[in-house]
């Protein structure tokens, strides 16, 4: 029994001093954690292993846990004198007690099992608990320093704006359009942005009763308050276009705030893959990736891809439409990276045919926007055998192409008896194909001006000819006739590439043919083929049937036609005002640098500031956020001008002339060269002397 | 002789009136003379120790020498040359005669020539930042403005702001030149700013003071053989531009189409002296221009060689051939090639006027293909080297480059009229007439105010110019000042046949002894200054050890003979 609380109290204090190591080492880690997340921008996750450690330390530190329930009896021991020092006999077996031990433990067991055991632990648990609530606030307080430094940073000045004269306080609420997804938000300020559509309610307690309380939009549009109880004012509208305002409360009128409207944009499609315009030729797969990225400011809803099969040719095209969609749904994401694979069997393209597609996204404004229109086209090899162009009159090298077209289905014919064939037999004959695949590109090399191959030039060959003693024969067979004109190559450097480029190709397919591999070798033959192709088409002059005939021109009466009666065109223009907005804007520029430096501005100059103050405040209707600081500026300076109180450099207006000059450098182009006449020197006429002594 | 020396001299002497008095009374009185001596050089030698004990030394140089310290010293090479040369006067400024040994930036000419030194010994002290500056002060609309400078040392950045902006920036990390620009975006006078920042912190701020003249519009006629697109856009590019056009294109037989921007309509059909004399510059396509030896051929080239006009001809690659080969046989000059490196633009003379000549006549796909820039500086050249020169202006010039307020500036103006008296700011300055110039004329003024000044001659033009505060370009005047002294150093050596100045730079400094000691042998002494030595302690000690140590062994003999 007494064992047994013996026991008891022992596990009780070995898991309060391990919670006690807990405790401080959880205080020490989340001080850790804060310096180093804010002093040195590691991650939270740091805590983690930190906190292993420092409660390693503090087992380390803190071995009170390895006590045994000796200990415990010892410390009773000495802490409860009631026990008399006999705590440990009941531990001990009872066999093994003497008869005055036994009469002792029973006396010991009854005192312990009603003694207020102590709580050893209790004090330093309360402390560890107290540490650890510091170090939390220490935590929070480093934190709040690094996110306020970090706002700081980050965050562009935030300027207070001036009080509104009888103005005591504004509530401003936007409520922003449903599309963005954004909640209701209040400012105390006036400046304000607002999403495109958004619902603004203003309540405004004014310091004393006035008669009416009205905005001022962009200098022209009065709007008046509604009075609620007291000294408060109601007004709401919606953020259509973006502004500046201005407070009247009575007489008095306030500062002009920003009444800044963000629109929103449409969404952005972005094709990545396949380029605008792919051909696919034979051979080359014709599952086509499709890679899209779409992007919008507040969400898309949805899109996908518009299709537009055109096969046949000439008036007999036919177009075929379908909508193609992703694979994945829109849930209102900002971004998408869209991919699926264009099947062009499926979609129903065959060769010859092409494909047309754009991509179409829609936001969740109902906002719609598309890409620009990517083409895919399938070369069709079945035009490339037809022997149409053939029978025409303008083909020229009908024998060479045939080669290549004849290289092609014998290829083909290899191709479908390769099962029937011995494997001896079919190497043989692709082999075969291979040289004279070779032989035809020989031929076309002759037309780039390639040397045929060492052993081709006959020579050893003379006695063949039969006819002895011909001696233009002879030289015939010997001399190489590089001066021939008609065998000089006259093609232009364009058709003289694509001929190498078939060249290339040809020599590709010949050593697929020559290595055995004829199915391999397929697709450049084709390729080579299209080129062929191309270049007969180029190569073809087209003459249209004309059967007009024109009478002769008789030079004798050209140009004798009677314009007397015409009148000669006088075109007179100008400028309307002599000088153009950009003047008005860059001498204004200069009238402020001189007030800058305290130079009075005179009349005329005072009329220039008057213009460019116009000019200001119609671009701060349009773009507040980026002109009305200058606006405001020009307008104070007038005040300032009319007040006559102008100092100088250090004066009341030098913050708002620089204010006023960005804005005006932000309207202005760069200057253009401009030309301009020379000066001539004031030399009294010398020079003029001069000349004229050395004419 | 201070304190210290008379407590060691009274502490030293009751010691030894004590010691002898004990070496009196000894019983043993053996030896007694050496124990005296030998006490009191003991004594004395501690004393010695205690005492700066040495001895006048002759040195072999003058010393009507002297230190001038001026703005800019490096308080260790001073100090350093004055351990070397030891008893020289450091405070005299305006000594007649002697060598004056001057530290750091060094005084301007003026206060040389009122100082008069004799002779200079030069040690210039380090410069750093802006030493050097120069802008062009008058701008024509649409040229850039480029500041030049050099940067004597040290890592900084260099700033030019204005309206308001950061327009552009350099950074310097070692000696060398900069160039900042920009196009200024105003029509009149502003002042930028030039802004040195070290580190963080703004170390100097000055100003540059620019004028953007718009000059005046330019009147210019046109004459086409037939419509083309280049004269069209040239056209709309210069009315936009407010200039005076007047155009014809001839575009029929007998017919011609005209047209007028920005002026009054006028006869284009015949070219006479009265309507080209109220053109700057008639630009035209070869076909187009009179037969030679025509009256209308006469009264062109009469206008252009006799009365300045211009006359820029657009001609094909025929017509360039024979242009390039009249501009070899002039005063001509090449304004543009192309790639194969022909000319294809050029100008040259013709009497007082010019004629401009280029074969580019596609300009206009330029200005469509929204190089617009490019366009505009392409035909503004052509238009401002062909233009008939304008009126004659008075033209006004200070000297400093950068007057500073209080400083003395040099007035010139040069003008056809003869009226010697100009105004500045509301002072009167009278003008002197150059002897052999008549139209130049020159005064002196000392700037009152900071800022802009408006400067006119009665009757006459009015013009601006910029006084900068006192202080202002610090760098540059101290440049200055070390140049003038330099100079002011140089024009001694020569004078005195190298006798006497000296200018040690860091280069100089490496033979230096060579040089100070050839010098030294050079000075013919008027005075020989002296030089205190003192003696090495250690033979005090070795006196002092010696007396105690036979005081020491005396005793011990003594007791052995006892």
């Amino acid at each position: 029994m007494g064992a047994k609380k013996l026991r008891t109290i022992w596990r009780r204090w070995r898991a309060e001093t391990i919670v006690y190591c807990l405790l401080l080492s959880l205080a020490v880690a989340v001080l850790l954690t804060a310096v180093v997340h804010a002093g040195f921008g590691w991650s939270l996750w740091v805590a983690i292993p930190l906190f292993a450690g420092c409660f390693g330390v503090g087992l380390l530190i803190f071995p009170l846990w390895r006590m045994g329930v000796a200990d415990v009896t010892s410390y009773l021991d000495r802490r409860l004198p009631e026990l008399e020092e006999s705590c440990g006999l009941l531990l001990r077996p009872v066999e093994e007690l003497g008869v005055l031990e036994r009469l002792q433990v029973e006396r010991v067991e009854g005192r312990l099992l009603v003694a207020v055991v102590p709580r050893p632990m209790g004090g330093r648990l309360l402390w560890a608990l107290g540490l650890l609530a510091m170090a939390l606030c220490g935590s929070f307080f480093i934190s709040g320093i690094q996110a306020h430094g970090a706002s700081g940073v980050a965050a562009a000045p935030v300027i207070r704006e001036v009080a509104a004269p009888g103005i005591r306080s504004v509530q401003v609420r936007i409520t922003p359009p449903a599309y963005t997804g954004r909640a209701l938000r209040s400012q105390d300020n006036f400046s304000l942005d607002a999403e495109d559509g958004a619902q603004i309610s203003w309540e405004i307690a004014t310091t004393r009763a006035v008669d009416t309380v009205a905005f001022i939009f962009n200098d022209t549009a009065v709007r008046l308050l509604r009075r609620e109880e007291g000294l408060r004012w109601r007004f709401s509208s919606t953020a259509l276009h973006s502004g500046f305002y201005q407070v009247k409360v009575g007489g008095q009128l306030s500062a002009l705030y920003r009444f800044e409207v963000v629109k929103d944009e449409a969404p952005k499609v972005r094709v990545v893959r396949p380029k605008p315009y792919t051909v696919i030729d034979y051979g080359e797969p014709t599952r086509v990736p499709l890679q899209v990225e779409l992007a919008d400011d507040y969400g898309i809803v949805a899109s996908s891809v518009f299709a537009t099969v055109s096969s046949g040719k000439g008036e007999a095209v036919k177009f075929k439409e379908q909508e193609l969609h992703w694979n994945q749904g829109f849930d209102g994401g900002r971004h998408y990276a869209l991919s699926r694979v264009l099947d062009l069997a499926a979609i129903g393209l065959k060769p010859g045919d092409e494909l047309y597609f754009y991509c179409k996204a829609r936001d969740n404004r109902g906002q719609e926007s598309r890409s620009e229109m990517y083409i895919l086209s399938l070369a069709d090899t079945a035009q490339l055998m037809s022997l149409e162009g053939m029978t025409l009159p303008m083909d020229i090298k009908p024998e060479l192409f045939r080669s290549e077209r004849q290289i092609i289905i014998e290829t083909e014919q290899l191709l479908k008896a390769k099962d029937t064939l011995a494997a001896q037999a079919f190497k043989d004959k692709s082999n075969d194909l291979g040289i004279d695949q070779k032989l035809l590109r020989l031929r076309y090399g002759k037309f780039l001006g390639e040397e045929a191959q060492e052993g081709e030039r006959g020579g050893n060959d003379t006695t063949t000819f039969g006819a002895f003693g011909d001696a233009a024969k002879i030289l015939d067979v010997y001399s190489d006739k590089h001066d021939n004109a008609e065998d000089a190559t006259f093609f232009e450097p364009g058709v003289k590439a694509q001929l190498k480029a078939t060249l290339s190709e040809m020599w590709s397919a010949e050593l697929r043919l020559r290595t055995f591999k004829p199915r391999e070798a397929l697709p450049y033959c084709y390729k080579a083929l299209r080129l062929l192709k191309d270049l007969q088409q180029q190569s073809r002059a087209y003459v249209a049937k004309t059967g007009v005939k024109l009478t002769p021109l008789n030079p004798a009466r050209r140009l004798t036609g009677e314009l007397g009666a015409i009148q000669a065109p006088v075109q007179r223009l100008g400028r309307d005002d002599g000088m153009s907005k950009e003047d008005i804007l860059r001498m204004g520029l200069a009238v402020l640098e001189g007030m800058r430096v305290g130079v009075r501005p005179g009349e005329g100059d005072r009329a220039i500031l008057g213009m460019v103050e116009r000019r200001l405040a119609s671009e701060a209707a349009a773009r507040p956020g980026k002109f009305l600081a200058g606006y405001e500026g020009m307008r104070r300076l007038k005040d300032i001008l009319a007040a006559e109180t102008m100092k100088g450099e250090a004066g009341p207006g030098a913050m708002d002339i620089l204010a006023a000059e960005r804005a005006i450098v932000a309207l202005l182009p760069v200057a253009e060269a401009w030309p301009v006449a020379q000066g001539a020197a004031a030399d009294g006429g010398l020079e003029r002397l001069y000349f004229g002594y050395i004419k | 002789m201070s304190i210290w020396d008379d407590i060691v001299l009274g502490l030293c002497l009751a010691l030894l009136g004590f010691l002898l008095w004990q070496e009196w009374r000894r019983a043993d009185r053996a030896r007694l003379l050496w124990r005296v001596i030998a006490t009191a050089v003991a004594v004395g030698a501690l004393a010695c120790l205690g005492l700066p004990i040495g001895y006048w030394r002759e040195r072999g140089i003058v010393n009507d020498e002297r230190v001038l310290l001026t703005e800019g010293y490096d308080r260790d090479s001073v100090g350093e040359f004055l351990r070397a040369h030891p008893g020289m006067d450091m405070d005299t400024v305006g000594v007649d005669g002697g060598r004056l040994h001057v530290f750091g930036y060094g005084l301007r000419k003026e206060e040389w020539m009122r100082m008069r030194p004799a002779a200079i010994d030069f040690h210039p002290g380090v410069l750093h930042g802006v030493v050097d500056v120069d802008w062009r002060r008058k701008l024509k609309r649409g040229d850039r403005f480029v500041v030049q400078g050099r940067w004597a040392g040290g890592t900084g950045t260099v700033l030019l702001m204005g309206m308001g902006e950061v327009i552009d920036s350099a950074k310097m990390t070692a000696a060398g030149d900069f160039s900042l620009g920009a196009v200024p975006a105003q029509v009149g006078r502003a002042v930028y700013r030039l802004a040195v920042v070290e580190g963080k912190d703004t170390v100097a701020r000055e100003e540059l003071p620019v004028e953007v003249e718009a000059g005046a519009p330019l009147k210019i006629l046109l004459l086409a053989a037939s419509p083309d697109f280049e004269n069209s856009f040239l056209m709309k590019w210069l009315s936009g531009n407010g200039h005076a056009v007047a155009s014809r294109t001839i575009v029929s037989r007998g017919k011609a189409e005209e047209a007028f921007v920005n002026r009054e309509a006028a006869g284009l059909g015949v070219l006479t002296p009265g309507l080209l004399g109220g053109f700057d510059v008639v630009v035209a396509d070869g076909a187009v221009l009179p037969v030679r030896e025509s009256v209308q051929s006469k009264a062109l080239w009469r206008e252009i060689e006799q009365r300045g006009m211009g006359l820029l001809l657009r001609v094909d690659s025929a017509g360039l051939d024979s242009m390039v080969r009249v501009m070899r046989g002039r005063a001509g000059k090449i304004l543009a090639r192309d790639s194969l490196g022909h000319v294809v633009v050029g100008a040259f003379v013709a009497g007082r006027g010019k004629v401009v000549f280029t074969a580019l006549n596609t300009s206009y796909s330029r200005l469509l293909s929204g190089e617009r820039e490019a366009y505009a500086s392409y035909w503004s050249g052509l238009l401002r080297e062909a233009a008939r020169r304008g009126e004659a202006r008075e033209e006004w010039s200070f000297s400093p480059e950068l007057p500073r307020v209080g400083e003395e500036v040099e007035v010139q103006l040069q003008t056809a009229a003869g009226f010697p008296q100009g105004d500045i700011g509301g002072t009167a300055v009278y003008l002197a007439e150059d002897a052999g110039l008549p139209f130049d004329w020159r005064g002196r003024y000392w700037p009152e105010k900071a800022g802009w000044q408006m400067v006119y001659r009665p009757m006459g033009d009015t013009a601006w110019w910029y006084v900068w505060p006192v202080g202002a370009w610090k760098g540059v005047e101290r440049m200055r000042r070390m140049e003038e002294t330099r100079n002011y150093v140089a024009a001694g050596v020569s004078a005195d046949g190298g006798r006497a100045n000296r200018d040690t730079t860091a280069g100089g400094r490496a033979n230096r002894d060579t040089r100070e000691r050839v010098t030294h042998e050079r000075v013919t002494h008027d005075r020989v200054s002296r030089e205190w030595v003192e003696f090495s302690r250690v033979w005090f000690w070795g006196l002092f050890l010696l007396g105690v140590a036979f005081l020491w062994v005396e005793r011990k003999l003594g007791g052995m003979n006892g």
